[in-house]
C-alpha cells in the first residue's frame, strides 16, 4: 500500500517532466557532422534535413531529464509503503490497575463478555491485561488476573493500556482493522490523549470501552432538563455576540436576571456566585459556566462538571473547539485550565483532543462547563459559534456529546449513569477530518531516499550524456 | 581475420610491426614479376635491355677512370697493351617508386580499425620489402601540398629501415592533386620503372585527370600500379545514421544524408571506381581495389599470386 503525504509535489514532478518533454520538442541541437571522403556521390535527402534536426541521441538525454524531475517531485512528495493489510483482531485490554480486590468479578465479568462476544463474532481475540508497577515499569499478562494485588500501586494512564497493546500487537501494522475492547477505570485525571495515541497506532478499526468501578456501579437517574419558558438571563459583561447567537436558535435573552429562565450563562463567575449558580442549577436550570474558575469554589466544587485544579503538562493556552466530525468553531479561544471531573459528561472538544466543554446533571437541573470563553471576542465573528452555544444549552441531554469526532464510545462510557453500558465505535472517524490536521507520515517505510538516491543517478546521467557538448 | 598492425615506432626498432610475420612469410614466397623490360640490376628474373655486370659476356669496351677495376681483361692488356673492360648481359635491378597519398581523406577510418593512410603504410611496407628483397631498388613519395620525395630508388643495407620510419613520419592532411604527383614522380624515375600509387582516387581534379598522368607514365614506359584504398562506409557497403556528411578535404561543403547499404550512393561510388579501373586498364596499368578491412596478407597474397600467373587485378 502506498500512500503520499504531499501529492503537490508529485503533481509538480509531473508538470517538469512536461516542461523537459515540451522544451525538447521545441530545442533544436545541431545535427551531427560527420566526414565522408566520398560526400560528393551522396544527394542531399530533405526529409533526412528535417529528421536531423532530432537526433536520437537526444531520446535517452530526454527520457534521463523527465526521470529526473518525476524522481524529484517523488522524493519532495512524502510517498511511503507499507505492506498490504489484511485480517481482523480483537484485542481485550483490561486496566487492572483501575481495579481493587473488590472489583475483581466485575472485571472478570467484564473479560468474560469480551471473549464470549469475539467468540460469537468468530473474531480472532488476545487478552492482555495492563498495570503500573510501584516503580513506575508497566506490568503486563495475557492473564489480568494475576496482575490483581491489593497493596497500593499508581494509576495506570491510557498511555499505558496504550503501550500495554503495542507490546503483546507488534505485529498489528500487518492487520487490515484493529478492534479493542478496553476494560478501563476512567479518570479524567489522567487523561493523556491515550485513545487518540491509539487511534494513530491503529489507523482503522473499532475501540470499544468498558467502563468498571472500584465499587459497586451505582444507578442514579438520568437528570432531566427542564424548559420552563423561553426566556433566559444572562450575567455577561456585554455578550452581544451570545445574544446574536441565542437569537438565532430562537431563544430569546432576558434583560436581566430571571429565576424562572431556563438558561442561566456565566462567564469566570466569581468565587460567590458559584454557590448561587449551582442553586439554581438544582432548581431545575440548565447553567452554563465558562472561562476561567476560581481559584476558591467553595461548596460549589463537587457539583461543577470541572476540575480547575487539574492542570495536564502542556496544555496550549488557546485552542478551538470541535463539536462534531469535521466541524469546529473557526476562532482560536483562550481556554481555562483544568479537565473534567469524574462523571461528567464531555460535550466538547479542543482541536488537540482534549475536553473543552463538559456537563453533569446537578439537582432537578443540569451545569454546563465551557473552558472556552463565550465571551472571547474571537468568537464574535467566528462561525460554528452558534452550534456551540446550542450544544451547551442541551449539555445535559442524553445525546449530548454523542457527535464529537473523537472517542464518542470512551466519552460516553464517562457517563456514570451508563453503568455498565459498552458503546460500540463504529467506524472511526479519519484523523484528518479533526480540527488538528497532523503531518504525519503514515505507516510503512518512506520512499523518499531512494526516490532521491534516484534522481541523483538522473542528474549523472544527464551531465555524462550532455558532455560531449560542453566539451 | 587477421587485422592490420597499430601504430608502431620505428625508432626504436619496432619496423617489424609493419611488417607482421605472417606477412613476411606469405611475401617471402612470392616474387614480383616485372611486366615490363627496365633498366637495373638484377639476378634472375627480370629482362633489361642495358648491359651491366651480369654474367653473359657481351663486348669489350675501353677503360674509363672509375670503371670497377675488377673487369679489366688482363688478358687482352697482354696483348694489346691497353685496358678494356668487359661488358656483360645483366638483368638490371628494377627502379620503384612508392607514392602514398597522405591527402585528409586518407585519414579516414569509417568503422575499420585503422585508417587509410595506415593501411596504405602496411601496403608500402610490405611491398618494399617485397621488392627489396627481389633486388630492386625502392623510393618513397608521397602526395601532400606538395609531392614529398622522402626517399630515392635505393637497395642497400639500412634502406628498408629507412624507407619504413619515412613511412611511419606520414599524416593525412591537406589536400592535393594525385594526378600531378604522379607526372612529378614519373619525371624523377630516370629509366623505365614502376611507380606504385597507393591512394583513394579522390582526386579534386576528377578521375580524368588521374588518368591521362598515368597515360604520360605509361608513355615514357613506366610501369603503373594503382592501388586503391577504401573503407566499406565510403562504398556504400555498410549504413551509417542520418547526419551532416562532408568530405574532408572540402569541409564546408555539407551534405544532410543517411547511408544505406547498396543504396543509390553506393551505385554511384561503384561507378566511379568502375571508370577509373576501365580507365587504367586502357592505358596498361594495374588496378588493386582494397578495403581497410580486407585482411593485409590475404589482399596482397592474392593480388601477387594473380599477377605472377598473368592475373591483373584481384577483386
Amino acid at each position: 500500500m502506498i500512500s503520499t503525504l504531499f501529492p503537490a509535489f508529485l503533481a509538480g514532478g509531473v508538470g517538469l517532466a512536461g516542461i523537459a518533454l515540451a522544451l525538447h520538442m521545441l530545442s533544436r541541437r545541431p545535427p551531427d557532422r560527420r566526414p565522408l571522403p566520398t560526400a560528393r556521390f551522396l544527394e542531399e535527402e530533405h526529409r533526412t534535413l528535417l529528421r536531423l534536426r532530432r537526433t536520437p541521441s537526444d531520446i535517452p538525454l530526454l527520457i534521463t531529464r523527465m526521470l529526473f524531475a518525476l524522481m524529484l517531485g517523488a522524493a519532495f512528495a512524502g510517498i511511503s509503503w507499507a505492506p498490504e493489510r489484511s485480517g481482523t483482531r480483537r484485542f481485550v485490554l483490561v486496566d487492572v490497575a483501575g481495579v481493587s480486590t473488590d472489583g475483581v468479578d466485575a472485571m472478570l465479568t467484564a473479560v468474560d463478555a469480551a471473549l464470549a462476544e469475539a467468540a460469537a463474532d468468530s473474531v480472532a481475540v488476545e487478552v492482555i491485561g495492563y498495570a503500573v508497577d510501584a516503580d513506575g515499569s508497566l506490568l503486563t499478562s495475557a492473564n489480568p488476573e494475576v496482575l490483581v494485588s491489593s497493596a497500593p500501586r499508581p494509576r495506570a494512564t491510557a498511555a499505558n493500556g496504550l503501550q500495554a497493546l503495542s507490546r503483546a500487537a507488534f505485529d498489528a501494522a500487518t492487520l487490515d482493522s484493529v478492534e479493542v475492547t478496553w476494560i478501563m477505570r476512567p479518570d479524567w485525571a489522567q487523561w493523556t490523549k491515550g485513545v487518540g495515541l491509539l487511534r494513530e497506532a491503529f489507523w482503522s478499526g473499532a475501540i470499544e470501552l468498558t467502563p468498571i468501578w472500584r465499587d459497586s456501579p451505582e444507578q442514579s437517574g438520568l437528570p432531566t432538563t427542564r424548559i420552563r419558558a423561553a426566556t433566559t438571563a444572562t450575567e455577561f459583561g456585554g455578550g452581544a455576540a451570545l445574544g446574536r447567537a441565542l437569537a438565532a436558535l430562537d431563544v430569546p435573552l432576558a434583560a436581566e436576571f430571571d429565576v424562572d429562565a431556563s438558561w442561566t450563562f456565566s462567564d469566570r463567575p466569581a468565587a460567590g456566585a458559584l454557590a448561587g449558580l449551582v442553586e439554581r442549577a438544582r432548581s431545575g436550570q440548565t447553567v452554563v459556566i465558562s472561562g476561567a474558575l476560581p481559584q476558591s469554589l467553595g461548596t460549589a466544587g463537587p457539583d461543577l462538571p470541572w476540575d480547575a485544579s487539574v492542570r495536564p503538562d502542556g496544555t496550549p493556552s488557546d485552542g478551538r473547539v470541535v463539536l462534531a466530525a469535521g466541524y469546529e468553531v473557526s476562532a482560536r479561544v483562550p481556554r481555562a485550565p483544568g479537565s473534567p471531573t469524574r462523571g461528567s459528561r464531555v460535550i466538547a472538544l479542543f482541536d488537540d483532543l482534549s475536553p473543552a466543554a463538559s456537563s453533569r446533571p446537578v439537582g432537578d437541573g443540569c451545569i454546563v462547563y465551557s473552558a472556552a470563553s463565550l465571551a472571547a471576542p474571537a468568537l464574535e465573528a467566528a462561525s460554528g459559534f452558534v452550534e456551540l452555544v446550542a450544544d451547551l444549552l442541551f449539555g445535559c441531554a442524553d445525546s449530548a456529546g454523542d457527535a464529537l469526532p473523537l472517542d464518542p464510545g470512551a466519552l460516553s462510557a464517562l457517563r456514570r449513569d451508563d453503568l455498565p453500558t459498552r458503546v460500540a465505535l463504529a467506524n472511526m472517524v479519519d484523523r484528518q477530518s479533526t480540527g488538528a490536521e497532523r503531518r504525519t507520515p503514515g505507516p510503512g517505510r518512506s520512499l523518499t531516499p531512494l526516490f532521491l538516491l534516484l534522481a541523483l543517478v538522473m542528474l549523472g546521467a544527464e551531465v555524462w550524456l550532455t558532455r560531449e557538448r560542453r566539451s | 581475420m587477421p587485422t592490420p598492425p597499430d601504430d608502431a615506432s620505428l625508432a626504436d626498432g619496432r619496423e617489424a610491426d609493419l611488417l607482421p610475420p605472417e606477412v613476411l612469410e606469405r611475401l617471402g614466397s612470392l616474387d614480383l614479376v616485372a611486366r615490363t623490360i627496365v633498366r637495373g640490376f638484377v639476378s634472375g628474373a627480370h629482362r633489361s635491355p642495358f648491359l651491366g655486370s651480369g654474367e653473359d659476356f657481351s663486348r669489350h669496351r675501353s677503360y674509363q677512370q672509375g670503371d670497377d677495376v675488377r673487369r679489366l681483361d688482363w688478358r687482352l692488356y697482354g696483348r694489346t697493351d691497353r685496358l678494356y673492360v668487359r661488358l656483360f648481359e645483366e638483368n638490371s635491378n628494377l627502379q620503384a617508386f612508392l607514392l602514398v597519398d597522405r591527402t585528409a581523406s586518407m585519414g579516414f577510418a569509417g568503422d575499420a580499425p585503422v585508417d587509410k593512410l595506415r593501411y596504405a603504410q602496411f601496403v608500402s611496407a610490405a611491398l618494399a620489402h617485397l621488392m627489396l628483397r627481389g633486388g630492386d631498388a625502392v623510393g618513397l613519395a608521397t602526395v601532400g601540398s606538395s609531392t614529398g620525395f622522402h626517399l630515392p630508388p635505393r637497395n642497400r643495407p639500412g634502406h628498408l629501415h629507412d624507407l619504413l620510419l619515412a613511412l611511419e613520419q606520414t599524416r593525412a592532411e591537406g589536400t592535393a592533386s594525385v594526378a600531378r604527383s604522379v607526372d612529378e614522380v614519373g619525371a624523377v624515375l630516370p629509366r623505365r620503372g614502376r611507380l606504385i600509387l597507393i591512394s583513394d582516387c579522390l582526386d579534386d581534379d576528377g578521375p580524368e585527370a588521374l588518368l591521362s598522368a598515368v597515360g604520360r607514365q605509361r608513355a615514357r614506359g613506366h610501369e603503373v600500379i594503382v592501388l586503391r584504398v577504401s573503407t566499406a562506409v565510403e562504398l556504400g557497403e555498410r549504413g551509417a545514421e542520418a547526419a551532416l556528411f562532408y568530405d574532408p578535404e572540402r569541409p564546408n561543403d555539407v551534405v544532410p544524408a543517411a547511408l544505406a547499404a547498396e543504396s543509390a550512393f553506393s551505385r554511384r561510388v561503384e561507378a566511379y571506381y568502375e571508370s577509373i579501373r576501365r580507365g587504367l586498364e586502357e592505358r596498361g596499368a594495374e588496378y588493386v581495389p582494397l578495403t581497410t578491412d580486407q585482411p593485409l596478407v590475404t589482399a596482397l597474397g592474392a593480388w601477387l599470386v594473380g599477377r605472377a600467373r598473368g592475373e591483373s587485378v584481384v577483386g
